[in-house]
C-alpha cells in the first residue's frame, strides 16, 4: 500500500504542471525565449522536430475528418482552403474539392475502407476548432516551425479570435523574427481589423524579407508561395487604397517577376505607373 | 480443462501482485486530466483531441501489458524451475501453452476493460455523445481480438527469445503493422493488425462498422491465434527442458 501511495505521490508531483497546462517559468535562465521555457519544449529534447511534423500531419488529418493525408490527394487542400477564405484576396481560387471515395475493388481495400476513414470531407464550421490543439503543439514542439504559428494564427482568426491570434503570432515573431510568413499573417490580421497603417508596416517588412530570399523565406512549397503572393497583393492593394499608386505599381512589378503567369498584373502596373488610381 | 483453468488463474494472480496495472491506471487518470484541461486561444473542450490522446494511450498500454505478461510466462517458469513440478502433475505441454495463453487473455481483457470503462466514463462526464455507442463497443471488441492475436505471437516468440527482446520485437510488430503495414512490399501476406484499430472512426465519430467485417475479423484473429499457439506447441513439445 505504501508503495502505491509513494508512486502516486511522485506521479502527481511530476504531472501537476502539465495537468494545469502551465508553461514553466525558467527562473534560472531568464534569457531563454518564451517558447523554450515551455514544459513540452523541455520534455522532448531533439525529438521535437519530428513531433512538430507529426502534429502538423494530425492537424491536416483532423481538418479532413481523420482522412490520412498520405491516402488521397489531400496535400495542399488546407493551403487552398486558406487562400479561398482570405476574403478580398484578389487571387481567390476555386477549390475543386473531391468528395467521392477512392477505394480499389480488391477485398483488402474494401475491408480497409470499412475500418479506416476513406471519405474526403472537411470539418464543419462548428467543429473547426478541433484542429487548434495540433497547431499549438506543432509550435510548442518546435518554436522555429513557422508553419505551426502561421496555421495556429490563421485558425484562431478564422474562428473569430483576432486578439488570441495576434498574441500567438507575436510569440511566433519573437521566436522567428526573420519569418516573412509570420509577418504576413500579422499584417493580414491588422488588415482585417482595418488597421491599415500597421498592416502596411508588417507587409513592408515581409516584402523586404521575401525579396532577400534567404532562409527561412525560401519558397519551396505551396504554403510559402501562397503567402508571398498574398503579401505583395495586399501590400499593393493597401498602397492603392492609401493613395500611393507608384509604390503599388512597384510592388506589383516585383510580384510579376516572381509570378510571370499573372499577366493581368501588367495592365494594373501600366495603369498605376501613369499615376491613374 | 480444469488444469488449463488452474494455470490461467496463476497468471491472473500475477496481474494483481505486480504494480504495473495500478501504475498504468493512475497514469491514464493523469492523462485524462491533462487532455481534458487543455485550452488554447480561449477555446476549451476539444472532443476529438481528448479522444485521440486518451484512446491512443489506452490502446498502447493494453498492448504493453499483454505483451509483457505473455513474453514472461514460459521463460519465467523455466528459469524458476517450477515448470518441472507443473509438468509432472501431469499436465501436457499443449495444456500448459493454452493455460498460459488463457491467463494472458484474461489479464488483457481485465486491464483493457478497466481502462475502457474509465474512458467511457470520461466521455460521459464531458457530455460527449458524438461517437455511436455501437461503434465504441466494436472498437472494444476488436481491440480484445488484437490483444489475443499479439499475446499468442509473444508466447511463440518467448520460446526463442528472453522477455526483453521479445517485448521489443512484439511491439515493433504492433507499431510497424499499424504505421507502415501498407507500405511494406508483400504486405498482403503478413498479419494485418491495423485492421483491428477503430481508433480513427471512434475519434472522428464515423458510422459503425458492418457486421460482416466484424465477423470476418473475428475468424481472422482466431485463425492467426490458433496458428501461433499451434506453432508454440510444436516447438515446445520438442524442447528439451
Amino acid at each position: 500500500m505504501m508503495k502505491i501511495v509513494s508512486v502516486f505521490y511522485v506521479v502527481i508531483l511530476l504531472l501537476i504542471p502539465a495537468l494545469l497546462n502551465i508553461p514553466l517559468k525558467n527562473y534560472f535562465h531568464p534569457q531563454e525565449e518564451y517558447a523554450q521555457q515551455d514544459l513540452i519544449y523541455r520534455m522532448f529534447g531533439s525529438l521535437r522536430g519530428l513531433l512538430a511534423d507529426w502534429a502538423f500531419i494530425k492537424g491536416e488529418e483532423y481538418y479532413h475528418s481523420g482522412l490520412p493525408i498520405r491516402g488521397l490527394r489531400t496535400a495542399g487542400c488546407l493551403q487552398i482552403e486558406m487562400s479561398k477564405s482570405r476574403e478580398g484576396h484578389p487571387e481567390e481560387r476555386e477549390h475543386e474539392h473531391e468528395t467521392e471515395e477512392q477505394v480499389k475493388s480488391d477485398f483488402y481495400s474494401n475491408l480497409y475502407s470499412q475500418i479506416k476513414i476513406t471519405q474526403h470531407t472537411h470539418l464543419s464550421y462548428a467543429e473547426e476548432k478541433e484542429v487548434l490543439p495540433w497547431f499549438y503543439l506543432q509550435a510548442r514542439f518546435n518554436p522555429h516551425d513557422i508553419q505551426g504559428y502561421v496555421l495556429g494564427g490563421y485558425w484562431l482568426r478564422r474562428l473569430g479570435k483576432p486578439e488570441e491570434a495576434l498574441r500567438f503570432l507575436k510569440e511566433g515573431e519573437a521566436c522567428n523574427p526573420a519569418s516573412a510568413q509570420i509577418l504576413t499573417e500579422i499584417g493580414a490580421l491588422y488588415y482585417k481589423q482595418k488597421g491599415y497603417n500597421q498592416a502596411i508596416e508588417y507587409f513592408e517588412r515581409a516584402r523586404q524579407l521575401w525579396l532577400t530570399g534567404k532562409p527561412p523565406n525560401l519558397v519551396t512549397n505551396d504554403y510559402a508561395s501562397s503567402d508571398r503572393i498574398y503579401t505583395f497583393h495586399l501590400l499593393g492593394y493597401l498602397y492603392e487604397k492609401t493613395g500611393k499608386p507608384l509604390l503599388a505599381a512597384q510592388v506589383y512589378t516585383e510580384l510579376y517577376s516572381f509570378e510571370p503567369m499573372r499577366t493581368f498584373l501588367l495592365d494594373k502596373i501600366k495603369k498605376l505607373g501613369t499615376g491613374s488610381n | 480443462m480444469k488444469k488449463i483453468f488452474v494455470i490461467a488463474m496463476g497468471v491472473v494472480k500475477e496481474l494483481f501482485r505486480r504494480k504495473d496495472f495500478y501504475f498504468i491506471l493512475l497514469l491514464i487518470f493523469a492523462i485524462i486530466l491533462y487532455a481534458g484541461s487543455f485550452s488554447f486561444g480561449g477555446e476549451r473542450g476539444f472532443y476529438r483531441y481528448f479522444k485521440e490522446i486518451v484512446l491512443s494511450m489506452i490502446y498502447i498500454f493494453s498492448v504493453v501489458i499483454a505483451v509483457s505478461f505473455a513474453s514472461r510466462q514460459i521463460p519465467m517458469e523455466i528459469e524458476s524451475k517450477s515448470i518441472y513440478s507443473l509438468l509432472s502433475h501431469p499436465i501436457g505441454r499443449g495444456e500448459f501453452i493454452v493455460g498460459k495463453f488463457a491467463g494472458v487473455g484474461i489479464i488483457s481483457i481485465l486491464s483493457f476493460t478497466s481502462f475502457y470503462i474509465v474512458f467511457i466514463i470520461s466521455l460521459l462526464v464531458r457530455k460527449d455523445y458524438s461517437t455511436p455507442w455501437l461503434l465504441l463497443l466494436e472498437g472494444y471488441y476488436l481491440q480484445i481480438l488484437l490483444l489475443f492475436f499479439i499475446s499468442s505471437f509473444a508466447i511463440l516468440l518467448s520460446l526463442f527469445l528472453t522477455p526483453a527482446p521479445n517485448i521489443v520485437v512484439s511491439l515493433l510488430f504492433y507499431f510497424g503493422s499499424n504505421w507502415f503495414g501498407v507500405s511494406i512490399p508483400g504486405y498482403i501476406y503478413f498479419p494485418h493488425l491495423e485492421l483491428f484499430d477503430l481508433k480513427e472512426r471512434v475519434i472522428h465519430a464515423q458510422s459503425i462498422v458492418p457486421g460482416w467485417v466484424i465477423l470476418f475479423l473475428t475468424i481472422y484473429a482466431i485463425c492467426w491465434t490458433i496458428f501461433f499457439l499451434y506453432l508454440s506447441w510444436l516447438v515446445f513439445r520438442r524442447r528439451n527442458l
